[in-house]
């Protein structure tokens, strides 16, 4: 019964892309507002800076609109969007640090990952405001943070997230779970501050 | 069976185990309470994450900004098609000069195609103005031609800043190095400055650069300058030698020696009884060249009256009200004025294009070695419409602007737009136009003194004079849109509306006796309707 609903959505949208890509200012109008908040985050929790999440959210959306003609639905709409968005960002983040390399090289099997299982702030991120957590994510260094944010909100596989930043699937495991020490450590110390 | 390493756990909840893997992880939980804690512990950590980093709060005002933003960069250019109509251009551009050098049409002096010479902005200011006093006929070439250079110059520059994008220090060392290129003088650095009543350089007097004198009464030239000669006087007379070039400013100037390359004169009256090796440009009221007078080159001439007793081995240009000749010229002669006389014992070694109002003498005598090709322009507004060159030359305006219009349509569409729909605002348009036409070339001739302010001076007239042209490209769109009844979207990417305006817009303009009005109106409507255009680009820029 949830099925046939579901469909319709797909059949929807599906339309809306093809009207668009058609060339209707309506369509485009559509798939503009579905999906500007989504890119909106995704560029903001990537670059971390408001001014340029915007900068960055109207280029994007310049980029899919010249696209557009070449997407085929094989790939979901929205995740396309989105893989266009991180794309970029991660682009624009790697010709900021020319000099610096974004991320280090880090031997993936010399991270000690022993026993003493590290204990995850559930109760601590429960209770930190959301807009909280993110000013701490915000903080962490762009290594640990296009992981997360690649996981997390884009929702992409180690896999995945290793091709976009080429790293090797092993490091981004690792990455991400120095993210997540980062976070827990700055979110203990915030709460220490208390 | 032990606990596994946190990592494990990781990929565990982030689903990045195979189900094997999965499997044994899955074994050890339902044993042991310590990790399911820590899974679950895990498990409720990613999902505040996620939902921490979902919410987004867009608030109006930013949504409000970054749709606005995004319109305006969709209108825009692709990058693509910047870059395809600027190679184009370069194309185009060096074709026409290779063509014109291989062809061996004249090329006039050489000068003319450096646009690294000061020399080249002078002539190309001198051809402009030219062209747009006499309507055309005698300059058209040279116009071309340097339009031609410019448009290949700027568009070399333009491919190199493309490909220079992601170096800021490149493109900014290329853009300084052009302008210097542009505005540096092409000899003698050195400058000696001279203020007095009275100037008098003696005839054992050699001044080893250029010399400018500034706010004299009389200035004399007996000896020698190896540079440049730069007057702002009210008399000056040349009986010495200058190796460069003059450059005068005043009332009267008499030449009776020689100056090695070209002379610019804005003066009332001109003598010429020495010799100018290159070109001579004049802005004045009349102009002699006496029987021992001799131009290397051309005579460009931009004024009232000219007598030409003298020689000049190439070219004459005259737009003015009369041109005597009865001294020698060694290549075409072109007039645009009112009364024309070639007096014996004068000759001409080209061709002789004359458009008057009154008939052409020409004496038995005389001697015209090309054709003769006169025109008698009466006033008698309807008499063109009998000759077909007149419709040529309609038809040919008409299919340079179509050209136009398209490329504007495509490259600058947002702009294009906007202009369309401004010239809708008829009177502020009007007004704005109104002001634009005169306060532009106010301000470029004031940054043109300040010499700090010449790069800028040199961009604004370009812009100046590419707006004068577009005005009624853009109000012939604004006539297209309202007569198909099309939205301004619709028009603005519509050629019919191009074609059907520009149409009305030439025709119009024709009518007799009000045609010129209604040119005029046109002109500030666009120029008016640009203006705020770019205005409003700026501003939103700003923004």
């Amino acid at each position: 019964m949830s099925k046939q609903p579901q469909t319709m959505h797909e059949t929807a949208r599906h339309e809306t892309i093809r009207q668009a890509q058609a060339g209707s200012a309506e369509a485009w109008a559509e798939l503009y507002r579905m999906h500007v908040r989504r890119v909106y985050g995704l560029c903001r929790n990537l670059l971390g800076f408001s001014p340029a999440a915007e900068d960055a959210t109207t280029e994007v959306f310049v980029r899919v609109y010249r696209a557009l003609k070449q997407y085929d639905t094989s790939l979901p709409f929205t995740r396309w969007v989105l893989s266009i968005a991180s794309h970029y960002c991660i682009d624009q983040l790697r010709r900021q640090r020319k000099e610096a390399q974004l991320f280090v090289t880090e031997d993936a099997a010399a991270v000690e990952v022993g026993d003493t299982s590290p204990s995850p702030l559930e109760k601590l991120l429960a209770n930190e405001k959301h807009e909280a957590v993110r000013a701490v994510v915000m903080a962490l260094p762009s290594q640990y943070r296009l992981p997360l944010v690649l996981r997390y909100y884009e929702g992409l596989s180690y896999a995945e997230i290793g091709r976009r930043l080429g790293l090797k699937r092993s490091h981004v495991a690792t990455l991400l779970f120095r993210a997540k020490e980062h976070l827990r450590q700055s979110l203990k110390q915030k709460e220490n501050r208390r | 069976m032990s606990c596994f390493p946190a990592l494990t756990y990781q990929a565990y909840t982030d689903g990045e185990l195979t189900s094997e893997e999965q499997a044994q992880v899955e074994t050890h939980l339902a044993t042991c309470a310590c990790c399911q804690t820590y899974v679950a512990g895990l498990e409720q950590e990613n999902r505040l994450l996620a939902e921490a980093l979902a919410e987004v709060e867009l608030a109006p005002a930013a949504a409000a900004r970054l749709q606005a933003r995004w319109k305006l960069a969709a209108l825009q250019p692709h990058p693509r098609h910047v870059l395809l109509v600027v190679t184009l251009g370069l194309v185009a551009g060096l074709g026409f000069l290779a063509a014109q050098s291989v062809l061996a049409l004249e090329l006039g002096p050489a000068n003319w195609l450096n646009p690294f010479r000061l020399d080249f902005w002078r002539s190309f200011g001198f051809a402009i103005l030219f062209y747009l006093q006499s309507e055309g006929a005698p300059m058209l070439r040279l116009v071309i031609q340097s339009v031609a250079t410019l448009i290949m110059v700027l568009a070399t520059l333009g491919i190199l800043l493309h490909w220079l994008r992601r170096s800021l220090a490149l493109k900014g060392i290329l853009l300084v190095s052009f302008l210097l290129l542009v505005v540096s003088p092409p000899r003698a650095a050195a400058v000696e400055v001279r203020k007095a009543n009275e100037v008098t350089i003696a005839t054992t007097e050699t001044i080893d650069n250029t010399l400018i004198v500034l706010g004299s009464r009389t200035v004399r030239v007996d000896g020698i300058i190896t540079g440049d000669l730069v007057v702002f006087a009210q008399q000056a007379m040349i009986n010495g030698n200058v190796h460069g070039e003059v450059i005068f400013f005043g009332q009267d100037i008499v030449i009776r020696g020689t100056i090695a390359h070209s002379a610019h004169i804005f003066a009332r009256t001109t003598s010429l009884l020495g010799q100018v090796g290159g070109n001579i440009y004049i802005f004045g009221q009349r102009c002699m060249v006496e029987r021992e007078g001799e131009i290397g080159k051309s005579l460009l001439f931009l004024g009232q009256q000219v007598y030409l007793q003298g020689t000049v081995k190439h070219d004459v240009d005259v737009s003015g009200q009369t041109l005597d000749i009865s001294g020698n010229v060694g290549d075409t002669v072109k007039f645009a004025g009112e009364r024309f006389a070639l007096l014996a014992p004068g000759s001409v070694g080209g061709n002789l294009k004359l458009r008057t109002r009154h008939k052409p003498q020409i004496d038995a005598a005389a001697q015209v070695v090309g054709t003769v090709d006169s025109e008698i322009v009466r006033r008698r507004p309807w008499a063109r419409f009998t000759r077909p060159r007149y419709y040529f030359r309609q038809a040919l305006w008409y299919g340079a602007a179509v050209v136009v219009g398209l490329l504007l349509m495509f490259l600058l569409p947002g702009f294009y737009q906007g202009s369309m729909q401004s010239v809708g605002r008829f009177w502020r348009s009007l007004g704005l136009g109104l002001a634009v036409l005169v306060a532009v070339p106010v301000a470029v001739v004031i940054a043109l003194i300040t010499v700090v302010g010449i790069p800028i001076a040199l961009i604004v007239l370009a812009l100046y004079l590419i707006s004068l042209y577009v005005a009624k490209i853009v109000v012939a769109t604004f006539v297209g849109q309202a007569l198909l009844k099309k939205s301004a979207a619709e028009a603005a990417r519509s050629i019919p509306v191009l074609l059907l305006g520009l149409g009305v817009v030439v025709a119009a303009t024709q009518v007799p006796y009000l045609g010129g009005w209604l040119r005029f109106a046109i002109l500030l409507l666009g120029l008016g309707a640009l203006g705020y255009q770019v205005y409003w680009h700026l501003r939103s820029q700003a923004a």
